[in-house]
């Protein structure tokens, strides 16, 4: 087991250094003048020689990205020059609100996923199986800014359902973990927190479709091998019913993989939730990347691409640690 | 033998494919009595494994279908039941029960989330009603009937940390689990080592004995069916085509094919007739979707004549519980 | 292609996604000429139109006409999927090929790099390049080869493996054959299948993440009309009644995405049959 972790660990600190290298490249390296396009075209000379300074354009090229990197795991993410801040805290105050939108999305994705191909699984109609892939595709294929902006014009605009593009709702009075559901739940206030819920529901739904189809795929071929499988005949030898072969046996069997699935959607969601959030002007970090895209200010949109980069490599190594506890034939050998 | 314990009856099962439909058992008929072993011998395609899972009522869930003919079942109460007319429910009570089933195919006829332990108080939990800890007693109890050292710790294995021979013997446990009267075992050592083989026939020899029950005991190996069925069953294109007791078959083989499959094995006492020559028959078996009228194995039969394909020849009495299906069945000799 | 053509026919599914395929392209194609209005043609006194006869998906708030923008945006797109794809294959298979014949250093090497890309989401990797770059289609264009260069290495690498353990591969080689031949001769012909599939789906891929360039202000730069800015622009007037500005362009998008990724799928089942719904 120790040998194991320590094998998953250092693969994933050896990505670590390859994605800061490649960002370090793209970023820092190919631009022309970095420190203008960090402090953006309107930056005053005094502000740019300053930027030039904070990311040491001086010094050799192997040292830039040895700061680069420490840098970048110490907090120091630089500071945005359209709101005066740096750009840690500005994250660090909207990623509650990403992640609580990412979450629950995650939660829609993979719940409806598992109940829609299991249902349909076990009622072996293939008239159901036909439409639930073609669901599946059509979830895959839509854009989710686009899908956001017909939700809204469904939902809201027309049939009033949901409230419109007003983001979060009205926060709760005492912010402890910066999770409105949650920190509602907390206060013990019923009605605040399903008003967060119904808030949270048009993005999170719109975020989780494309999850969803792909889930939906994955664990639809997986059930489809498990059942022509050898031992699925012999478990019907020995008596067992056909709800307790598909539940007991096959469902195990064919959800393993999708384990590992569900921990990049995860992590894809976390720092993907940029085209839906503009659309429900939700508070998050990625609103906040859009407007470093339009102002130019380019300090935070790096930030985010290296952070994005490293959650996906920490949910990464997470699901294979996992996965190695959950699953007997990695577990042991 | 005054009761049989399965009687097989005129059974017909065929599947659809894409093109067409494929009768793979054509009027199979066969009696197995209590503590007796019939070992069934054809070629793959010969019907052998679909008439098993005819019997299991497990031709469904592969897109067959039982058309036509009975299989009687004499429980340990005494009692006859038709198979064929019991509700699901009641055929899942005597599948690992009454009647259990060993596959080809030990590398993958186990879950591999489970523990082997597991696996095999499942069985017993659902037709016994033990408690989960009894189970585990039994579990071991089995694994150690079954030839496996050190059954406490491995009943908590999963498959992947055993040989293939030790998982064929976990099957074993499974199937012998619940004591049944009747032991199907399918090509149980064609995916084994030579020497493992060995093992497990003598294995299945030795419990058979113990525990008193009938096998079922299909495979393509005449060298097997020597060494432990005590009648013999051959099949071809879906048909038996030769039945009798294991010795008459070796020596007084009464069907063209069944003399073929002997003079093809070395050492056996065909072969040594011929000074020890190997011969195979020419041809291959018929396309199941267009079956020669007439007997089936005209087309590949040295002692083939116009009568042989006109009209469908019957099994026939050729001797004392020896049955054959050939007209020139007298002139079939171990030269 | 007679042949190909019987299997289109046979399986309503696939035939849905060629047709859609082919419609959007042929509206690429040849709409202006069915359609000869300027999508750059401002006219003020007629702005926020909704869908008639003059304008039948509308027009916006310059008064461009809808149409003529969603047939130029179907051209931007269709044309930059196209070359993405291209490109993409190109290099990624390229690379692909030779790690998995080479292997050693150079194999390693580029295993590495293409994890290294793989570490990102696509779409942020697609934006970090657009930025490095300096906003404009170019830059997003390279974004998404990028992006998508590493499945075409790790797909060609690895049929490369498994081809090469085949016999016939080494008694070719044994026999004196290059590089070259051998993959020309060899392992081209095994892999076009799997390229085609792979590329279709490429394709989907690469129309999503222009477009969600587009939208975030990273690809195409206005006022050439992009369907994913289309949609940016049509924000402000989702919610106030003008649905068309945002609906179309979106609705190509989709439909464009969506038959590209049905005849993926279909092209794998009919090559790979053993994953397609199997008896039972």
């Amino acid at each position: 087991m120790v040998r194991f972790l320590s094998e998953r660990i250092a693969s994933a600190a050896l990505t670590v250094v390859g994605a800061s290298l490649v960002a370090f490249i793209i970023l820092r390296a190919v631009p022309t003048n970095p420190a203008r396009l960090i402090a953006g075209p309107f930056a005053s000379d005094d502000v740019i020689a300053e930027v030039e300074r904070a990311l040491g354009l001086d010094k050799p090229i192997y040292a830039q990205y040895a700061d680069y990197l420490v840098g970048f795991l110490s907090g120091d993410w630089g500071f945005s020059y359209s709101t005066g801040q740096p750009v840690y805290a500005l994250i660090a105050e909207r990623f509650p609100a990403s992640a609580e939108l990412a979450l629950y999305a995650f939660l829609f994705a993979f719940v409806g996923a598992v109940l829609m191909t299991v249902l349909v699984s076990f009622t072996r109609s293939r008239w159901l199986d036909r439409f639930l892939r073609i669901f599946a595709f059509v979830n895959i294929g839509i854009p989710p800014f686009w899908v956001s902006l017909l939700f809204l014009m469904l939902f809201f605009e027309q049939l009033g359902w949901f409230p419109g593009p007003v983001g979060r709702g009205p926060a709760p009075g005492e912010a402890v973990t910066g999770y409105y559901t949650l920190d509602y739940l907390l206060a013990g206030d019923v009605g605040g927190f399903w008003a967060a819920l119904r808030h949270l529901a048009l993005p999170a739904f719109a975020l989780a479709l494309a999850p969803m189809g792909f889930l939906i795929r994955l664990l639809r071929a997986n059930l489809l091998d498990v059942t022509h499988e050898p031992f699925v005949t012999v478990l019907h030898s020995k008596g067992v019913a056909p709800l307790s072969v598909h539940f007991r046996h096959i469902l195990p069997n064919a959800f393993l993989p999708t384990l590992t699935a569900g921990g990049l959607i995860l992590a894809q969601l976390l720092g993907g939730s940029v085209l839906v959030e503009r659309i429900f002007v939700w508070p998050g970090v990625g609103t906040l990347v859009i407007d470093g895209i339009l102002r130019q200010d380019y300090a935070v949109v790096q930030a985010f691409i290296m952070l994005s980069a490293f959650i996906y490599i920490g949910v990464n190594l997470l699901v294979d640690i996992a996965y190695g506890y959950v699953d007997p034939r990695v577990r042991r050998s | 033998m005054s009761e049989p314990l399965l009687e097989v009856t005129g059974l017909k099962t065929s599947f659809s494919t894409p093109r067409g439909e494929v009768r793979s058992v054509d009027d199979v008929s066969f009696t197995l009595g209590a503590g007796e072993t019939l070992g069934v011998v054809g070629e793959s395609g010969s019907g052998k494994s679909v008439t098993s899972l005819s019997i299991m009522r497990l031709v469904e869930r592969g897109g067959g279908r039982i058309d036509a003919g009975t299989i009687r079942l004499r429980r340990g109460d005494g009692s006859r039941v038709d198979l064929q007319s019991l509700s699901d429910r009641r055929m899942r009570a005597i599948r690992g029960n009454d009647i259990a089933m060993v596959f080809q195919e030990p590398m993958t006829s186990l879950d591999p989330v489970w523990t082997v332990g597991d696996q095999i108080g499942e069985a017993v939990r659902l037709h016994q009603g033990l408690t989960r800890r009894q189970a585990r007693a039994r579990a071991i109890e089995m694994l150690r009937l079954v030839g496996i050292p050190d059954p406490v710790s491995r009943a908590d294995d999963y498959p992947h940390q055993m040989s293939g021979g030790m998982r064929q013997r976990v099957m074993i446990a499974i199937a012998l689990s619940c004591q049944p009267a009747l032991l199907i075992a399918d090509e149980p050592t064609t995916a084994l080592d030579v020497t493992v083989q060995a093992q497990i026939l003598e294995l299945i020899k030795s419990l058979q004995d113990e525990i008193g029950m009938s096998v079922l005991f299909i495979t393509h190996d005449l060298g097997v069916v020597a060494e432990i069925a005590d009648r013999v069953a051959v099949m071809y294109a879906g048909q038996i085509v030769e039945e009798a007791p294991v010795r008459e078959i070796f020596t007084r083989p009464a069907h063209p094919y069944t003399l073929g499959l002997q003079q093809s094995i070395p050492g056996s006492p065909a072969s040594s007739a011929a000074n020890g020559r190997l011969k195979t028959i020419g041809g291959a078996p018929p396309d199941p979707l267009s079956v020669p009228a007439g007997c089936r194995f005209a087309p590949r039969c040295p002692l083939v004549q116009p009568a042989c394909r006109e009209d469908e020849i019957a099994l026939a009495d050729v001797g004392e519980s020896h049955r054959a299906r050939c007209i020139r069945w007298r002139e079939v000799r171990v030269r | 292609m007679k042949q190909a053509l019987t299997i289109i026919a046979r399986d309503a599914e696939l035939f849905a996604g060629v047709a859609v395929f082919t419609l959007i392209a042929a509206m690429a194609a040849f709409g202006w000429l069915l359609w000869p209005v300027d999508p750059l043609q401002v006219d003020v006194l007629d702005s926020l139109a909704p869908p008639s006869l003059a304008h039948p998906m509308g027009t916006d708030d310059v008064g461009r006409d809808v149409l003529a923008r969603f047939i130029r945006g179907a051209q931007v797109s269709m044309l930059v999927a196209l070359a993405v794809t291209v490109l993409g294959t190109l290099i990624g298979g390229f690379l692909g090929l030779l790690a998995g014949l080479w292997g050693g250093l150079f194999d390693t090497l580029v295993s590495r790099i293409m994890d290294a890309i793989l570490a990102f989401p696509p779409l942020i990797f697609a934006m970090a390049v657009a930025i490095g770059l300096g906003p404009g289609i170019s830059s997003a264009v390279i974004g998404v080869v990028l992006a998508s260069i590493p499945w075409y290495f790790r797909l060609l690498r690895s049929e490369v493996l498994r081809i090469r353990t085949l016999m016939y591969v080494d008694s070719a080689r044994a026999l004196g054959a290059s590089s070259f031949r051998l993959i020309r001769r060899h392992i081209l012909p095994q892999t076009t299948s799997t390229i085609l599939i792979q590329a279709s789906s490429v394709f989907s891929f690469s129309i999503l993440t222009l477009a969600a360039l587009g939208f975030v202000g990273l690809g195409v730069q206005p006022p050439v009309p992009e369907w994913g800015t289309m949609i940016t622009e049509g924000l402000a007037f989702a919610l106030t009644g003008q649905w068309w500005l945002g609906f179309f362009p979106g609705l190509g998008i989709f439909l464009l995405a969506v038959s590209a990724n049905l005849i993926a799928d279909r092209l794998r089942d009919i090559y790979d049959p053993k994953s397609a719904v199997g008896a039972g």
